[in-house]
């Protein structure tokens, strides 16, 4: 568990473990809602005297974001507290926006967006939560072509590329769902994450050719981290053993022995992973299962 | 008349694994003890869950495959079986029944001959309007909304032991009964629920009172499902501890 975690634990009033951890937090981007709002908020309220005047604000952002999903009546606070001291920043006019989103207000918070994108009409992040408007109301199908568009402006945003997949996916249109994760990995090839994605997608079609794919993607996701990428081991198996049993007589010799081998490798490789960990009802099944292959 | 029992600790868990992961789309196995013969009367109890997903990941059929393999081998080894899967997704207006977990329920019922449907709405948690979270769908060459029926903790002991009695005596194939009941449908369009077929949970009230507790311990986040399974192995997702 993370250090200052296990300190604030303990001594929940510990301001340096409390600072510590908020700024991790908000280093990796982490939405622990719960944490940031149960150990954030006294740290504004009894320390703030311990945090520069520059952190503080960024600390008060960070609560007011967490108390959006936990606490929403904090978060107003917080909000008219960040009003009064910065009356005509656009950061703290997103802020509201994103706590009229909060409150379900959608019509609020559009005309707030909007309001922005006219005297800044290249804002990123204004365009990006009017999308974000469309997918809280539930229209996935309007909120896939408003991110289209939005993509046709910010072709690199990859974080919305990720979420264009994830829509499809919910739809499952898997064939554009296969562009949104070609996209990604053009942006970010060596992303291991990405090719291991990519294979479930072939995978899912399933025709021989697909599955053939799959097993190449998950080969190179394994090429590209083979130590904590179980998951894609246990791809390489669930596509080697399909094209064993469904497909084996479209397969000439040389082919079938690379299957072969490639699905002795993985099952190798997920035995060793388990044995290496302690006595559970998973690694249990997970022998088990290989034993019945075998 | 058949019968789903869906015992509260379960409930719990289900409802546990949505909270951990309150902003995403949440999927998950029912597991219950095995039946030798189902029959028209059986009483199906709902014993334990066995959370999988909380991403969409539920669309790709390598994840979905992977999961119902590892659950039937656990089940085959602890004399238990697969009744039904689990769904809550991450938005309010979304369709009630997505096709891919209308196709992990039709695959559940070819393996076990019967297989459940919940969708949980998490909405209906709401502080002080707290009802039955959840609709419940069975198959009968469709899927066919099942009525959801709260029993008090005497009557839900009482309800068990009286159906169980009545297990073996009949050996109707339930195969007949399905198409019995869909031509029975198509005369009475207005009824909304599928006929002599109920969804019982336990005691609602002890079952709120325990849950507001679970929350306030944060026990939510015993919680583990398949998805960190795979990227921390060491950790159980067949098993839930929480009592």
């Amino acid at each position: 568990m993370n250090k200052n975690l296990q300190i604030l634990k303990n001594k929940p009033n510990n301001w340096k473990a409390a600072r510590g951890l908020l700024r991790e937090y908000r280093e990796k981007q982490q939405r622990n809602s719960y944490e940031i709002m149960k150990y954030g908020l006294p740290l504004i309220k009894k320390n703030s005297k311990r945090l520069s005047k520059e952190e503080l604000f960024e600390v008060m952002e960070q609560v007011f974001l967490a108390g959006l999903d936990v606490n929403l009546e904090e978060s107003n606070a917080l909000l008219l507290k960040l009003q009064k001291q910065f009356p005509k920043s656009l950061r703290v006019t997103k802020l509201s926006g994103l706590f009229e989103e909060a409150m379900g207000h959608w019509k609020n918070a559009q005309i707030i967006y909007q309001s922005i994108l006219k005297d800044n009409p290249s804002d990123q992040i204004a365009q990006k939560r009017l999308v974000c408007i469309s997918k809280a109301q539930g229209n996935t199908k309007l909120t896939i072509q408003n991110l289209n568009k939005y993509l046709s402006h910010f072709q690199g945003d990859t974080e919305a590329w990720e979420e264009l997949l994830d829509l499809y996916l919910s739809q499952q249109c898997y064939s554009k769902a296969l562009f949104c994760c070609e996209e990604l990995i053009l942006a970010e090839p060596d992303n291991y994450q990405h090719h291991y994605q990519i294979a479930n997608i072939y995978y899912t079609i399933g025709k021989r050719s697909d599955l053939i794919k799959a097993r190449q993607y998950y080969a190179h996701s394994i090429k590209l981290l083979e130590e904590q990428n179980l998951k894609s081991f246990y791809g390489l198996y669930l596509t080697t053993n399909k094209l064993k049993t469904l497909f084996s007589r479209n397969l000439n010799q040389s082919e079938t022995q690379i299957n072969e081998q490639l699905l002795q490798f993985a099952k190798d490789k997920i035995k060793k992973f388990y044995l290496q960990k302690e006595d559970n009802n998973t690694k249990t099944t997970v022998l088990e299962l290989l034993e019945i292959d075998n | 008349m058949s019968q789903f029992h869906l015992s509260n600790s379960t409930h719990i868990q289900l409802l546990l694994h949505a909270t951990k992961y309150f902003s995403e789309p949440i999927t998950g196995l029912l597991l219950g003890p095995k039946i030798k013969n189902i029959s028209s009367t059986s009483t199906i109890q709902i014993t334990s869950c066995v959370p999988l997903f909380h991403s969409n990941a539920f669309t790709l059929s390598s994840n979905v495959d992977l999961a119902l393999t590892l659950v039937s081998t656990f089940c085959e080894s602890n004399d238990l079986s697969i009744i039904g899967v689990y769904h809550s997704s991450s938005d309010n207006n979304s369709q009630d029944l997505p096709s891919p977990i209308k196709k992990i329920g039709e695959t559940i019922n070819k393996m076990t001959k019967t297989s459940v449907v919940l969708i949980i709405d998490d909405q209906k948690l709401k502080k002080g309007k707290e009802q039955i979270a959840f609709k419940a769908y069975c198959y009968r060459s469709k899927w066919i909304n099942v009525k959801v029926s709260s029993l008090s903790q005497k009557n839900f002991q009482q309800g068990i032991e009286e159906l169980s009695s009545e297990e073996n005596e009949k050996d109707v194939l339930v195969i007949e009964e399905e198409e019995e009941k869909v031509q029975e449908q198509g005369k009475n369009k207005n009824s909304k629920f599928l006929k002599n077929c109920q969804f019982q949970i336990g005691d609602h009230e002890a079952l709120v009172e325990k849950f507001k507790k679970f929350l306030s311990e944060e026990k939510f986040r015993q919680i583990v499902d398949f998805e960190e399974h795979l990227q921390n192995p060491e950790l159980d997702f067949l098993t839930q501890n929480i009592n």
